[in-house]
């Protein structure tokens, strides 16, 4: 599903240079869940902006679903990031304008989807994440867990096949953090591969594998047992 | 513009209610400001436009050097037959001489004054568009003793408007009715309500005129077969003078000389420099409405930009979700220029009620009758749609294009609007708004005290408390009128009465004098005024150095002369002006008509507006009078002695409506054109200052966004609300303080020439320029408050933690 070969990211400013990421080489099969780990600062977000072809690379290679995609024009990597990829975010990111439902069909307004097909999307996500009591609440209006599973439907809407996610129960207590997991797994399940940055061991329990960065650098990557 | 957009978008408005709101209006107050001044604009580009043959019609006019020269709007009789005559190229000419002040016309027992009545040549309906609705163009005005009505006059005058053929009496005369012409726009600088044909003036008034080069009375109107070339037709005009002027003057021993030129009538409304012209426009006064307009509307135009700018850095989120989401850069552009579409479109319907409900009040300050209907004309659609597209663009892509470009992470995480930071750039802005504001504060502030010093200056005469009624010329009526009149001085509250003009501004005339100077009599033209034994007392002047008329003495009448010390002064006379000679109505051989002496030396008044120096002047004794009676009252109460004498006059005049003028009044008339500029430079003025505190409100939202975390912290550190109130508005008060320094001498010289065009003014001081600059000041201050409220309820704890 993804491939990166000596993947090198330098943030340039006017005083220095710091190389967010030092020749990252990784493989990620389709089908897997692979939380990525270490300190903060290390890289763990950078790594996944650059996955999600959010941010560009600086040198090196980068492949996915078998297409290297490195030099990339900007609206390639918007096509691409519609089309095959998902976004889950720590402060869950929903638009306080648009409602639950309307902030899940979002994604859905980039692809020519008409409008009732993309209706039936969007209710059959919100039953996903159990949320269809909520469609017409606006995000003011949640809970925190029940924003952040309003922001995963948002990312699965369009069934991409790469969900990035950035400490997706950051921002949750223990029980929503659970809930957000195992959902996550259950997603995985259907055939979802998963990147995730976090901070917890509990939560990388629920990947298959572990990829601890340090400074930039990949330091180990182990698998876990699957629970 | 996708739905979700849509939606998103609406729901953003009115969660930001003030915001999107003041984004709006501010803009439409400048779409409004921009129209309402381009629609008078236009109309005052449009006087005299609707001749047909506009493009071929030329005013002839004629500068005369006769021992001082006089640039007048008028021509002689016999130039224009003349110029048909010689040159080809001259198709045709009108020649139009007012028929006085105003005509009484008498229909039926009844009288009606009726103003703009003018005698014309029988071409005029060749020459201009008048169109006659009954008669016939060709033979209309040919006969003496035709008159051609306009509908309103005819309406007036006969209840059922049908008025061909019916007989009106002017002055002992009758006159027929032959036509009805409809009535002329009111952009016209000759209106028009009665046309009476030229062959009614008397033989002997034609050939006196007719015989006589520098006897100008006429407005000619030249219409060509083609458009000329002004300057080789003024090059002609010059030979033409040559082979007519110049002998005639050589035959009558007159030295003296006298120019053509020629002006096309549309462009005449703002040729105001012509001595005897009818009112004109102004066309420095358009220039400034003018930048007036492109102003406020640029200044709007960039507070929406502002306002759009901070809202923007509101709706980073949405960017950044929906650029992970798979949205390209474009997309997001093209959604939030739609946006600006929509905003653009209700600024600009609002700009179009606002002028809509304004027009009414700007007719009336400026005495003018735009109507929104112009606004109908491609002209209008088209540079309307215009201002409509470059506005959306203007201010709106540049925000949309900063919006589209933001960065997803970073915004995404909440550090990511720093690409929305232009604060450079915005308060060169909000700088050149608050020049702006300086700029239009202080001139209000200084025309508005030279109106005031002109309300209040001393002429040199008592102006308040006197009356002039206008005297019919019907004999009958005068009759019966003036033993009663003669008796007024008798009368409780009345101090004096004279049969004279009053001096208003334009009752004095300029003639040729011969002057005793140095013992030598020299020629040169002063301004005179016939006047009779009471006008001093009436204005209550005094006489400081011999006597006032006399009707006992019998030479007083054409060889006795009151001057003013001005004319003393001029000569040379010192301290013994009375008996120094003095001679008009000058024969080439040295005599006179009238030749005499000095009895009485007056002080010194002004018979002119202030905008005119004191001249010298000469008061020639006329004591059978002239058509007005001015009367002075010592009672405050004028309006009761008025209806008193109404009482009696309706008695006596058998249908004359008493026509009265207070002559503070009159006076204050040639102040009008500066009056309405005060009254409208006031109110621009005031949008100028809304739209710069929009401005600065929009730029403080913006800057404090980008600081929200810099006060939290602070907070956290103990700064007190004061603190904080000052820390926000420092840049501000700096910038406002720079715009003043440099707004100052700028306005300082602008003010000063315009205060040049009056001969007394008053100083300009420091006054207005420090007001001006406490009054932004303060407004900023209440507009700033507003934010410094917002932070007193920042919660320190939450600003930090948004990170």
């Amino acid at each position: 599903m993804i491939k990166t070969t000596n993947l090198t990211k330098v943030f340039t400013t006017e005083e220095m240079e710091t190389k967010a990421l030092n020749n990252i080489n990784i493989q990620i099969d389709a089908g897997e869940f692979v939380a990525v780990m270490g300190e903060s600062g290390c890289g763990k977000s950078t790594l996944l902006n650059t996955l999600g072809l959010l941010d560009t690379i600086t040198s090196g290679e980068l492949e996915i679903a078998g297409t290297n995609v490195s030099h990339y024009k900007e609206s390639q990597r918007a096509i691409l990031r519609k089309n095959q990829i998902g976004f889950i975010f720590q402060s869950f990111n929903l638009i306080d304008e648009l409602t639950v439902f309307e902030n899940i069909e979002l994604p859905l307004t980039y692809h020519k989807i008409p409008s009732h097909k993309r209706k039936e999307l969007v209710h059959k996500t919100l039953e996903k994440v159990n949320m269809s009591h909520r469609s017409n609440h606006f995000p003011q209006q949640l809970s925190g867990g029940q924003q952040q599973r309003v922001a995963i439907a948002r990312a699965i809407v369009h069934e991409p096949k790469l969900l990035l996610a950035d400490e997706p129960t950051g921002n949750l207590d223990s029980q929503n953090g659970t809930d957000v997991m195992n959902l996550l797994t259950e997603l995985n399940a259907e055939g979802s591969t998963i990147v995730m940055v976090t901070h917890s061991n509990r939560d990388a329990q629920f990947a298959h594998r572990k990829i601890n960065l340090y400074d930039g650098e990949i330091v180990s990557s182990s698998k876990l047992v699957m629970q | 513009m996708k739905n979700s957009q849509f939606v998103a978008f609406i729901r953003f408005l009115k969660q930001n209610k003030l915001y999107s709101s003041i984004s709006i209006i501010g803009l439409g107050i400048g779409i409004a400001s921009c129209l309402l001044i381009s629609l008078y604009i236009n109309y005052e580009n449009s006087f005299d436009h609707y001749h047909e043959k506009k493009n071929r019609i030329y005013r002839l006019t004629s500068k005369l050097d006769f021992n001082g020269v006089i640039d007048a709007a008028l021509t002689n009789l016999p130039t224009g037959p003349a110029l048909q005559n010689d040159y080809p190229e001259v198709e045709s000419y009108v020649r139009f001489r007012r028929f006085g002040n105003e005509a009484q016309f008498q229909v039926n027992q009844q009288t009606f004054p009726t103003p703009n009545v003018w005698i014309v040549d029988s071409t005029v309906f060749h020459v201009f568009s008048y169109e006659l609705i009954k008669g016939d163009p060709k033979t209309a005005l040919t006969k003496p003793h035709t008159i051609v009505l306009n509908q309103s006059t005819a309406k007036r005058l006969f209840e059922n408007g049908d008025a061909l053929g019916q007989n009106i009496q002017i002055n002992n005369g009758l006159y027929e009715i032959t036509g009805i012409i409809k009535d002329i726009p009111n952009q016209s600088d000759m209106p028009v309500n009665a046309l009476v044909s030229m062959t009614s003036l008397p033989q002997r008034f034609m050939v006196a005129h007719n015989q006589d080069w520098f006897r100008i009375g006429f407005y000619t109107f030249l219409l060509f077969k083609q458009p000329v070339d002004i300057t080789d037709f003024e090059t002609k005009l010059v030979e033409f003078e040559k082979k007519y002027v110049q002998p005639w003057s050589a035959e009558n021993q007159i030295v003296a000389s006298l120019t053509y030129a020629i002006t096309p009538i549309t462009t005449l409304h703002f040729d105001n420099l012509k001595e005897y012209d009818q009112p004109k426009g102004n066309k420095t006064y358009l220039l400034i409405f003018s930048i007036l307009a492109v102003f406020l509307l640029l200044i709007s135009i960039i507070n929406h930009l502002n306002l759009n700018l901070a809202q923007g850095s509101k709706r980073a989120k949405e960017v950044g979700v929906r650029k992970s989401s798979g949205a390209q850069t474009k997309e997001i552009f093209s959604q939030f220029l739609s946006e600006s579409f929509i905003l653009s479109a209700a600024a600009l319907l609002i700009g179009v009620i606002i002028t809509w409900l304004s027009l009414p009040f700007f007719n009336r300050v400026l005495q003018v009758d735009l109507s929104l209907l112009n606004l109908l004309s491609p002209l209008y659609l088209f540079s309307t749609f215009f201002i409509f597209i470059l506005v959306t663009i203007i201010a709106n892509s540049y925000p949309a294009l900063l919006l589209a470009r933001l960065n997803p992470i970073q915004v995404l995480k909440g550090t990511g609007t720093k690409g929305l930071k232009t604060m450079k750039l915005n308060h060169s802005l909000l700088f050149i708004q608050f020049l702006f504001s300086l700029f239009m504060i202080t001139g209000t502030f200084i025309v508005q005290k030279q109106m005031n010093y002109i309300a209040n200056y001393s002429l040199g005469f008592e102006k308040d408390k006197i009356v002039s009624i206008q005297i019919p010329r019907d004999t009958a009526i005068r009759n019966h009128v003036m033993p009663w009149l003669s008796t007024l001085k008798n009368q409780e509250n009345v101090v004096a009465s004279s049969l004279t003009r009053m001096p208003n501004g334009d009752n004095t005339g300029q003639l040729m004098f011969r002057v005793e100077q140095d013992e030598k009599m020299l020629e040169q033209t002063i301004n005179f005024m016939f006047v009779d034994e009471h006008f001093l007392n009436v204005l209550g002047l005094e006489v400081i150095q011999g006597r006032n008329f006399d009707p006992t003495i019998a030479t007083d009448q054409s060889q006795g002369f009151i001057v003013n010390q001005k004319a003393a002064e001029a000569f040379g006379w010192y301290s013994d002006a009375i008996g120094k000679r003095i001679q008009w109505g000058l024969l080439p051989n040295g005599q006179a008509e009238n030749d005499g002496k000095v009895i009485g030396l007056v002080d010194d008044f002004n018979f002119q507006s202030l905008h005119n120096e004191l001249t010298p002047l000469i008061l020639c004794y006329n004591p059978r009078g002239g058509n007005t009676l001015a009367i002075r009252y010592n009672s405050n109460n004028l309006s009761s002695q008025i209806s008193l004498l109404e009482d009696r006059w309706n008695d006596l005049a058998g249908g004359h409506p008493l026509q009265y003028e207070y002559l503070s009044t009159s006076i204050s008339n040639n102040y009008q054109t500066e009056e309405n500029m005060t009254d409208v430079l006031s109110y621009f003025s005031y949008i100028a200052i809304i739209l710069a505190l929009i401005g600065l409100f929009a730029l403080v939202t913006y800057s404090l966004q980008a600081r929200w975390k810099e006060i939290g912290l602070r907070k956290i550190l103990g700064a007190s609300l004061t603190q904080l109130a000052w820390l926000i508005s420092k840049p501000f008060a700096i910038l406002l303080a720079i715009a003043t320094l440099i707004s100052t001498p700028i306005s300082r010289y602008v003010l000063q020439d315009w205060l040049n065009g009056f001969a007394y003014k008053t100083n300009l001081g420091i006054g207005p320029f420090l007001t001006s600059f406490l009054v932004l000041f303060g407004l900023s201050i209440i507009t700033i408050s507003y934010h410094v409220w917002r932070i007193s309820k920042i919660d320190p704890v939450v600003t930090l933690k948004d990170e």
